[in-house]
């Protein structure tokens, strides 16, 4: 009888241990461009909860997870960001976007440190931002 | 026994609904399904190429597709026991309304019986979410083009 009852209480403990895993902001750099500007931007904004920024050759890419509450307004954010970003780096490709699926594969991309893919994959997860339903 | 006695005595009779109880079931239930469509969404968005707004069409298919398997194994309908509308709303109780009127009218036939009547609760979804859906989008279309929003 006790497991029964504690078995909703692991099962809500479980379900919130699984939201707690945080990317916190992360930026790899492998070109000789400053890339701590784009993180210290993407760190200021309140907005913000995880960032996962990717710079190499003439690419850039920013994975975002944004506050619950502004996950309403996230593609205006993504568009904000970019034109900062763009601004920063006129001479980059500048991808930035609130999508779970950018943030999970450039930090699945930065874990993997295979450097030599990163050109093919990065223009993936760019065309990827692209896609519409 | 006149109308108006009868309502009175047929008004003391009658349970009251419990709203506050149901709400809280309701909520419960119909947070733990789109909670159960998140994960689908996330499993989609994660280990296929999909993104948050392409992942919708595969999560909504299976979340119907597992409705109607519940359906038809009978659970659904004890989940519908306790949650009412909390099972309704989300998009599988539309799953449900199809297979259950399928699973009724199966005596009448698979052609006239299950083919005829399959769409006969979900008909009214379908053709109110679609008249919406244009509502919506018509409304949205005028406001792109006054200016007021953006795409």
């Amino acid at each position: 009888m006790a497991i029964r009852k504690l078995l909703p209480l692991v099962f809500v403990l479980v379900m919130l241990a699984g939201c707690s895993t945080s990317i916190g902001f992360k930026t790899v750099n492998t070109t000789d461009v400053d890339g701590q500007k784009a993180e210290k931007l993407l760190k200021e904004d309140q907005r913000i909860k995880n960032a996962v920024v990717l710079i190499h050759d003439d690419r850039l890419i920013a994975g975002l997870r944004v506050n619950t509450f502004e996950r309403f307004k996230k593609r205006k954010i993504a568009k904000e960001l970019s034109k900062e970003l763009e601004k920063m780096y006129p001479e980059m490709k500048v991808t930035v976007s609130a999508d779970s699926k950018i943030l999970l594969e450039t930090n699945k991309l930065i874990e993997k440190e295979d450097e030599q893919n990163y050109s093919k994959k990065m223009k993936k997860i760019s065309s990827l931002v692209k896609e519409e339903t | 026994m006149d109308e108006k006695k009868y309502q009175q005595l047929q008004q003391q009779i009658t349970p009251k609904p419990k709203y506050v109880k149901n709400c809280i079931a309701a909520f419960l239930v119909g947070g733990l399904i789109c909670l159960v469509g998140q994960f689908v969404a996330l499993f989609y968005i994660s280990f296929f190429d999909f993104t948050e707004r392409t992942a919708s069409n595969p999560t909504v298919a299976t979340m119907i597709f597992i409705s109607m398997l519940l359906t038809g194994f009978g659970y659904y309908k004890k989940i519908a026991q306790v949650g009412g509308a909390g099972s309704a709303v989300p998009i599988t109780g539309f799953g449900n309304a199809m297979i259950s009127s399928a699973i009724e009218h199966k005596s009448e036939g698979y052609v006239l019986g299950v083919g005829g009547n399959m769409f006969k609760l979900a008909g009214s979804v379908i053709l109110y979410g679609v008249f919406s859906a244009f509502v919506v989008a018509l409304v949205k279309t005028i406001l792109v083009g006054l200016g007021v929003v953006s795409w």
